[in-house]
Order: structure tokens, then sequence, then C-alpha cells
């Protein structure tokens, strides 16, 4: 197998406020909180222990701030998927950036719904026909 | 391999000061860019954009590009050697060092990773948990 993005961080300045937002959008697309450690928390499959998405208060401990051009895409397995995201987002802190629907100019069947979390990182929920 | 993220895409204050970097930088793990639709630019370990992709771009609100505060981007990396790779790649390439290639056994006992920040000031790490022998 080749190297694959092995994980990504999220800055939060409040962990408690994140780990809602970030349990509700996460749990819609089946993955869970693997870990919790003081102003960090891991999020991946069942089983990871490491976890894909890593929630936390920045490393040189300035407040966390979002990056412009930067989001990530989050895997969706079906269409619902990507409106449960985005429903528990806003139902969480988060602000709509995109409502739940097809994006056929990117792609043939796609489906993307887009989000920030409470601290302003800008999310995707992304689905695309197998 | 990270389940869960389809893609991360990075802005890019120039955008083709940023496709050099990225071209060279990620040439060291086997990715290589497979498609530039505007200004977006998009990598992948296949070089066809199956599976998993990081694109590069001008910011979609047409504002400069900026970095996140607790935002990092971890490549894995097959081999220490990669890591090394991947990081001499990127200080020619102008990045900023964050942490030489090395052993971080605070993580993972088996966790060799390094640190830089690309042009615009995203943040990376290059990391290789693969297993080691115990050496005499």
């Amino acid at each position: 197998m080749k190297a694959m993005v092995s994980y990504i961080t999220i800055g939060a300045n409040d962990i408690d406020q994140a780990v809602a937002f970030y349990d509700a959008v996460r749990g819609a697309l089946g993955n869970q909180r693997v870990w919790q450690q003081g102003t960090w928390a891991g999020y991946g499959p069942e089983g990871d222990d490491h976890g894909v998405i890593l929630i936390c208060a920045p490393f040189n401990e300035e407040p966390a701030r979002p990056g412009n051009g930067v989001m990530v895409g989050l895997h969706a397995e079906n269409p619902a998927q990507v409106d449960a995201f985005h429903a528990a987002a806003l139902a969480n802190g988060g602000a709509c950036e995109g409502p739940p629907g097809p994006r056929e100019a990117y792609g043939e069947g796609y489906y993307l719904a887009y989000v920030r979390d409470p601290t302003g990182n800008k999310l995707s929920a992304f689905y695309r026909p197998v | 391999m990270a389940v869960g993220i389809s893609y991360v895409t990075l802005g890019a204050k120039d955008f083709d000061a940023g496709l050099t970097f990225y071209d060279r930088v990620l040439a060291a793990i086997g990715w290589s860019r497979f498609a530039v639709h505007g200004a977006f630019a998009g990598y992948g370990p296949g070089g066809d954009g199956a599976g998993q992709t990081v694109w590069l771009c001008s910011p979609f609100d047409g504002g400069e590009a900026s970095f996140g505060n607790g935002t990092m981007l971890a490549f894995g990396a097959d081999t220490r050697a990669e890591v090394d790779a991947f990081h001499a790649a990127a200080m020619a390439a102008g990045a900023t060092d964050e942490g030489a290639p090395g052993p971080r056994p605070q993580y993972t006992p088996d966790w060799y990773a390094a640190y830089l920040r690309d042009p615009t000031g995203n943040k990376l790490a290059i990391v290789c948990t693969a297993r080691q022998e115990t050496s005499a």
C-alpha cells in the first residue's frame, strides 16, 4: 500500500465545546472519539487507538485559528450521511457554508455539504458513487 | 490509512510556488500531481485521483491564503528513509524547519517523524510508524 494521509490536527480553543461538536459530526459519519487527554481528543474508526482527526489546543499555546484555504473533506458512505453530518454540525455550534446537495460541477453523482466548526475550521462531508 | 478523510485542501499564497514545492516534496513519498482545475491542484498516491487526495488551492473566498493555528497535516511514510527524504526535499524547496527527522518515542515506541512549514506557513508532518528491529 502506498503511503497515505496519516492524520490531521484541527485546533480548538474550547476542547469541551469542540468535543461536543466532533462527537456529533463524526458520529454522523460512522467514526467515534477513541481517546481524550487534556486538551486533545482523537477520532477514528473502531479499533484505531491513535485516531485520524485529532482535535487540539495548539502546540505553541497561542489561540487556535482557522486557515484560509484549509478544509478537511470527510468521507460519507451515502447522501443521507451527508445530510446527517450537516444537521449535526448546525445543532452543535457549527455554521453552514453550503447546504447538503448535489455538486455535479465537481463530478457525476457528487453530494456534499460544507460547515465550519465552533473555532471556524472548514469541513465538508463528501459522497461520491464508487 | 486515515479512514474517514477523503481529502484535505491547503491554501497557497503563491499558487505557482506552491506547485513547485509540493511537486518536489510529495515525490519523496511517491505522490504526484494528477490534476489542475483552475487554482486547485490535486495530489495523490496513485497519480490518478483514486483514494485520498490533497489539494493545493487559492482560497475559495478570493482572500489571501493563511495557515490555521492548531492545524497540521501528517503524511504517512513507509520507511524512515522516506521521512528523511521528505524533510530534506522540503528544506531545499523553501520550507521552515519545525522539527528534524528523528524518533519521538514519547508518542509511540516506533514513532519517527519530521515537522516543517510550507512557504505559506501550513504545518506538515511526515511520520513513519513501522516497527523497527531492536539493534544490538
